[in-house]
């Protein structure tokens, strides 16, 4: 040991020299953040702040917190757990018949007011502006496409679909659109994708893209491409 | 510690999360760098360690514990990933002492048989030193972010420091190879 300095002064002086050259850690920090805020717990955490008013508390109530988890479990969660009755007392509305919108209360302690919703087969995507869009699906008279704002716990009707489907698949781009693709049409057919743009609200046909499939799933890629799985017994993909 | 962003945190308010997270991380990450040795290994430990920080969260019992906790939950990410990649064993470039030994040179010499001979200790070893020597925690406080009893917290930094000496006189012999780069025995 060549130190000829106190020993533990030259390794406590080396060590801090050796961390400084991890450089920065704004960087890390923000990505860790960001990772940390797309877990399940996070975006839990989103939608219940949202909904309360951002007090930032949680409800004691078992019914409100089996329903929050629903969200997170499903990407379509949050309109599954309403589908089923996501309510203090587990009423049900009858189909296409969403109860009147309710301000949600700011108090802590206050249950949330939220629309009930008869939707089945469909699928939901949280807007960049945090509202949740429910594309699709089974809903008897209700349109094909909604949007639940859980600020103020409304559900608004948003347009319709270029044709009407179930069991598919939707992916939230980078650029705000929707894209849907794949599931049923109601005679058992084999819709088209179909992109839906939200700052407008009109929904676009592309017969372009092949992804006619069948209970699919679309996954968005960091470098913008969507990764879907190839169809069962097709070699050509 | 701020107890009432810790109880926001764990009931998954992810700003508070991020309030009680900034003015640690710049300090976990320097010492999960200096645990593992390399900038990209340090930034998946503490990655994994924030994430996993945050879900254990609801966990925590006693908030005030929540810096200790982070310490824990890091040192693991750091021995997962070092063990992972497998890497320790790499033997640096041995930089030689025939050049003159002006005082700048020594000082890089010295460096470098500090560099190789930390590289030669076990990750537990590493651990030990960067919490005492780097992160200035007593030995209690090391306790409580290893885990381990304190007794055992003193007698693995004694071990270690002994390793350490053994490894750079170790260091100073040039081109070891095989089971010769293995952690030297105190």
């Amino acid at each position: 040991m060549t130190m000829d300095r106190d020993p533990m002064t030259t390794l406590r002086d080396w060590l801090d020299d050796r961390a400084a050259t991890a450089g920065s850690s704004e960087a890390s920090f923000r990505e860790t953040m960001r990772l940390v805020r797309h877990t399940p717990q996070g975006r839990r955490a989103r939608i219940l702040q949202a909904m309360r008013g951002h007090t930032g508390r949680e409800s004691s109530r078992p019914a409100f917190q089996v329903g929050a988890v629903a969200i997170v479990v499903a990407s379509a969660g949050l309109a599954l757990a309403m589908a089923l009755g996501w309510s203090a007392s587990g009423d049900r509305e009858p189909h296409g018949e969403p109860a009147s919108p309710s301000p949600i209360p700011t108090e802590a302690t206050a249950e949330p007011a939220l629309p009930s919703i008869d939707r089945s087969l469909h699928t939901a995507e949280t807007l960049d502006d945090g509202s949740v869009l429910l594309i699709g699906g089974a809903a008897d008279s209700a349109p094909s496409l909604q949007r639940f704002d859980p600020t103020t716990g409304r559900l608004s009707d948003t347009g319709e679909l270029t044709m009407p489907r179930s069991e598919h698949a939707s992916v939230l781009l980078g650029d705000g659109r929707v894209l849907i693709v794949g599931g049923y049409g109601t005679d058992g057919s084999r819709p088209v994708a179909e992109w839906f743009d939200p700052a407008t609200g009109t929904s676009t046909a592309d017969a372009g893209i092949d992804l006619a499939m069948t209970r699919p799933t679309a996954s968005l890629l960091d470098d913008g491409r969507i990764l879907r799985p190839a169809p069962l017994n097709s070699s050509s993909r | 510690v701020n107890v009432e962003l810790v109880e926001r945190a764990r009931t998954g308010d992810a700003d508070a999360f991020e309030e009680l997270a900034r003015p640690l991380y710049p300090r976990l990450r320097r010492v999960a760098f200096s645990i593992v040795g390399e900038v990209s290994m340090a930034e998946d430990a503490i990655q994994q360690a924030m994430l996993d920080v945050w879900r254990g969260l609801p966990g925590l019992r006693d908030p005030e514990r929540f810096e200790s906790y982070c310490y824990r939950v890091l040192t693991n990410a750091c021995h997962s990933e070092g063990r992972r990649r497998q890497r320790w064993t790499r033997p640096l470039p041995h930089l030689g002492h025939e050049t003159e030994a002006t005082d700048e040179v020594r000082v890089v010499n010295d460096q470098d048989q500090l560099e190789r001979g930390f590289r030669r200790l076990s990750l537990e070893h590493r651990t030990v030193i960067v919490l005492h020597y780097y992160a200035d925690m007593t030995h209690e406080q090391m306790a409580d972010a290893i885990g381990v009893p304190v007794g055992t917290v003193r007698s693995r930094l004694h071990r270690a420091m002994a390793a350490l000496r053994a490894a750079l006189d170790a260091a100073e012999r040039p081109d070891l190879t095989g089971s010769e780069r293995r952690e030297v025995a105190p």
